[in-house]
């Protein structure tokens, strides 16, 4: 779309002022675990996540995660309207803390201007709406988003209108704790992706969240992940099944 | 020695930004960059806003402060004017920031009649366009730098002029303080080392100041000397670098300019490229169809980008084209030129001198600011690593409003890499990583009862009275704990009643799959972290 009074211009000057947008600035990285189960490698500049599942199965974590390995790569987070954010879970999962912002929930009258003043400034905007937003809200969110390129990340109940992406974490399981020893070592989740486009057949995948490192890991030890093993010798782990968790159900 | 600085004029308008911005002269006001003030009106002035404080400082002492963030291209814009005052006396103004312009008078001063009555006859032409918003004041000294210093000195917040006699620019610097030099870090290691004006640094050798501060210390010892800041062996630049750009049709609007400076700007800094240098002063040319020309030089104290480049020529022709209708252009531009007039050898990435943050650092940080605004300063907030044995204690949050979040990004990324993790403070008692997802901001009440359906508790000697089997949260039915594991007890600053925490940790699995932090403390059981 190049106005009658641009087109104009000498062939050269147009040629380099018209816009070239690499492949690689519209993706923001992931950490290799995420990025091995993500279809893109990334996460699409402009594209709305949720991240659902019961309270306490890892979802305030995993969208931690998710914003993580942007960060340390300069782009900013903000954190609109989760006052429980564990700060420390947040370092340990590779959020940078001089890049992250946490702001208070405000009030639903004041929702959209908040997070419309966020979008297109920072690259990812990490949302946790308590009221239900109306649809035209919804869309003109999504839509402002997409232009200008911001990641709208939406954690808990319910997503914010239909989205390019989403994390359900069906399942989990946490290893180290015995009856009176150890301490919580690592977790093992069960997540279910789906979405728009690529990622519209759903899958399955499982990941460690948090492993040992602190962060998310791929698992590569899968027979132990997939129920509690019967491993007593030790007594490091608990024999518990990996339980399906319908999403909705408290 | 160098052959001495050209004698330079050099205008300063006080409290630029403040001017720009509009407003009534005689409330109080302030403009602010990244939560800082940068200027204020004399009123402001008055009861104590002055630059450097933060805004909640500054609206402490001033509650009815009207505050303004920056906006350099509305400070350029609105300086138009005053530039266009001076452009009557030389055609070649070099412009570093809005506010502030300066040129060399040797021509000038010969053809006025002497730098005194050159000085005054600036003056007045400007004092004219301001209208009394602010005053200017003129300095007339050897070398910009001196020239600039001149204008500033005797701040007796009305218009005048001040001329240093030739040659007399080393003593007239000696007893200035060191801060004029506008470089913070290397101004307080120097007051740190007991040197405090200008005269003392000068009486350096300076073959030290180059071994101790490197390339940009000598460059601020020349300086303090009195001499041109650069050795006249600066290569000048040869002429086959001039970019110059015929406009056809001829552009009216201010984009369409852009779009070309844009262009001339990416060639410039690719010849510049190619040659292993950086342009630190660019002189801007344009011409309308009717013959009328307008050059300005922009000097900057770091290297000139292509975006900054562009930023200024767009500056400098939105101030033209929408400028008073005596110096506005009557006709589009037909064509645009580029030169640049010093270049100096490129050193890798030049990000200003002290590694500042990035622009999308300030990016986000101008759209936090704003958020502050809309929500007030209590509702945004920073991590801050503070250390201590409970999750909500490690990391603490910290209002925006009262950090400085640039310095935050330089020193985080050099924190990074001096320090490796295993040299952080040990706080023993600590629970070990990984951290819980969601810390309560206030625990909540639970029970936690045995098998026997009796109250879990620690003993002294720190030793559960029995094996925990349920946990009742209020309002839910109780869940099984299937794997739990502690107590850790800890008795914190035992020393001091107020702050005293004593209380035992269980981390505890229920039959949900939800792991939980649970501290007893006086008697009764909480959920102070879920590891969401």
């Amino acid at each position: 779309m190049v106005s009658p009074k641009l087109a104009a211009l000498p062939a050269d000057v147009l040629a380099k002022i018209a816009p070239i947008t690499l492949a690689s600035d519209q993706l923001l990285p992931l950490s290799p675990a995420l990025s091995a189960v993500v279809p893109w490698a990334g996460l699409r500049r402009g594209t709305s996540v949720s991240v659902q599942g019961a309270p306490g199965l890892g979802v305030t974590s995993l969208a931690l995660a998710l914003v993580a390995e942007a960060t340390s790569q300069g782009s900013w987070v903000a954190v609109v309207g989760v006052p429980t954010c564990g700060l420390g879970a947040a370092v340990e999962l590779g959020v940078a803390p001089e890049r992250l912002a946490i702001i208070d929930q405000p009030a639903p009258a004041e929702w959209p201007a908040v997070v419309g003043a966020l979008l297109g400034a920072v690259d990812l905007v990490v949302v946790s709406p308590q009221h239900r937003l109306r649809p035209a809200d919804q869309r003109r969110l999504l839509s402002r988003a997409r232009e200008r390129g911001t990641v709208v990340v939406s954690v808990g109940a319910e997503p914010i209108g239909s989205t390019d992406l989403g994390f359900t974490i069906t399942g989990a399981h946490w290893h180290g704790l015995g009856q009176g020893h150890g301490y919580l070592r690592r977790r093992d989740i069960e997540l279910r992706i789906e979405g728009r486009r690529e990622a519209s057949r759903p899958q399955t995948v499982y990941l460690r969240l948090p492993g040992s490192s602190g962060n998310i890991e791929i698992i590569d030890d899968l027979e132990s992940a997939e129920t509690g093993t019967q491993n007593r010798a030790g007594g490091e782990v608990v024999s518990l099944p990996v339980r399906r968790r319908r999403v909705g159900s408290s | 020695m160098s052959s001495s600085p050209i004698r330079t004029l050099a205008v300063w308008c006080a409290d630029w930004p403040v001017v720009a911005a509009g407003g009534d002269p005689a409330r109080p006001s302030a403009v602010l960059a990244a939560n800082r003030v940068i200027a204020s009106s004399p009123a402001a002035r008055e009861l104590g806003v002055v630059r450097g404080l933060r805004r909640r400082e500054a609206q402490g002492r001033c509650p009815e402060l009207v505050i303004t963030e920056r906006d350099i291209s509305r400070e350029a814009r609105a300086f138009e004017p005053v530039v266009a005052a001076v452009e009557a006396f030389t055609p070649r103004i070099e412009l570093t920031r809005p506010g502030r312009c300066a040129f060399p008078t040797r021509g000038p001063a010969r053809y006025f009649g002497g730098d005194h009555a050159l000085a005054d006859l600036v003056v007045d032409g400007v004092s004219v366009v301001l209208n009394k918003q602010t005053f200017c004041r003129v300095g007339i000294a050897d070398g910009p730098f001196a020239a600039e210093l001149a204008a500033r000195y005797r701040n007796d917040a009305s218009s005048g002029a001040m001329v240093v006699p030739a040659g007399d620019s080393a003593s007239f610097l000696a007893p200035l303080a060191i801060t004029t030099l506008e470089r913070p870090e290397l101004t307080t290691v120097l007051t740190q080392l007991g040197i405090r004006s200008l005269g003392d640094f000068a009486q350096l050798p300076a073959a030290d100041v180059l071994a101790r501060f490197g390339d940009e210390g000598l460059r601020a010892h020349r300086l303090a000397s009195g001499l041109d800041e650069r050795p006249p062996d600066t290569q000048k630049p040869p002429a086959d670098l001039t970019f110059v750009s015929e406009i056809d049709p001829p552009a009216h609007r201010v984009d369409q300019a852009a779009f070309v400076a844009r262009a001339l700007a990416e060639q410039l800094n690719d010849a510049l490229d190619a040659l292993g240098g950086v342009c630190i002063n660019v002189a801007i040319e344009v011409e309308t169809e009717h013959g009328e020309q307008q050059v300005r030089l922009w000097r900057h104290e770091g290297a000139l980008s292509a975006a900054a480049i562009v930023d200024r020529a767009r500056w400098q022709i939105e101030g033209w084209l929408n400028g008073s209708e005596a110096s506005r252009p009557t006709g589009g531009l037909i064509r645009m030129a580029l030169a640049p007039e010093e270049v100096v050898a490129a050193k890798g990435r030049q990000l200003g001198f002290w590694g500042e943050a990035t622009e999308l650092d300030e990016r986000a940080i101008r759209a936090l600011t704003r958020v502050q605004g809309l929500l007030g300063v209590e509702a945004v907030w920073v991590p801050e690593p503070a250390g201590g044995r409970h999750p909500r204690e490690q990391i603490a949050l910290v209002q925006m409003a009262t950090t400085d979040l640039a310095t935050r990004i330089e020193n985080a990324s050099a924190r990074r890499q001096a320090q490796p993790e295993a040299n952080l403070p040990p706080w023993p008692g600590r629970l070990p990583s990984p951290s819980p997802g969601v810390v309560f901001q206030s625990s909540l009440p639970v029970a936690v009862v045995g098998a026997d359906g009796d109250a879990v508790a620690v003993d002294g000697r720190g030793e559960l009275s029995g094996p925990p089997g349920r946990l009742v949260i209020p309002g839910n039915p109780s869940i099984d704990i299937v794997a739990w594991a502690g107590p850790w007890p800890i008795d914190e600053r035992w020393w001091d009643h107020r702050t005293r925490r004593r209380c035992a940790r269980l981390q505890v699995v229920t039959n949900d799959d939800v792991a939980r932090l649970l501290v007893l403390e006086g008697g009764a059981w909480f959920v102070e972290a879920l590891y969401d």
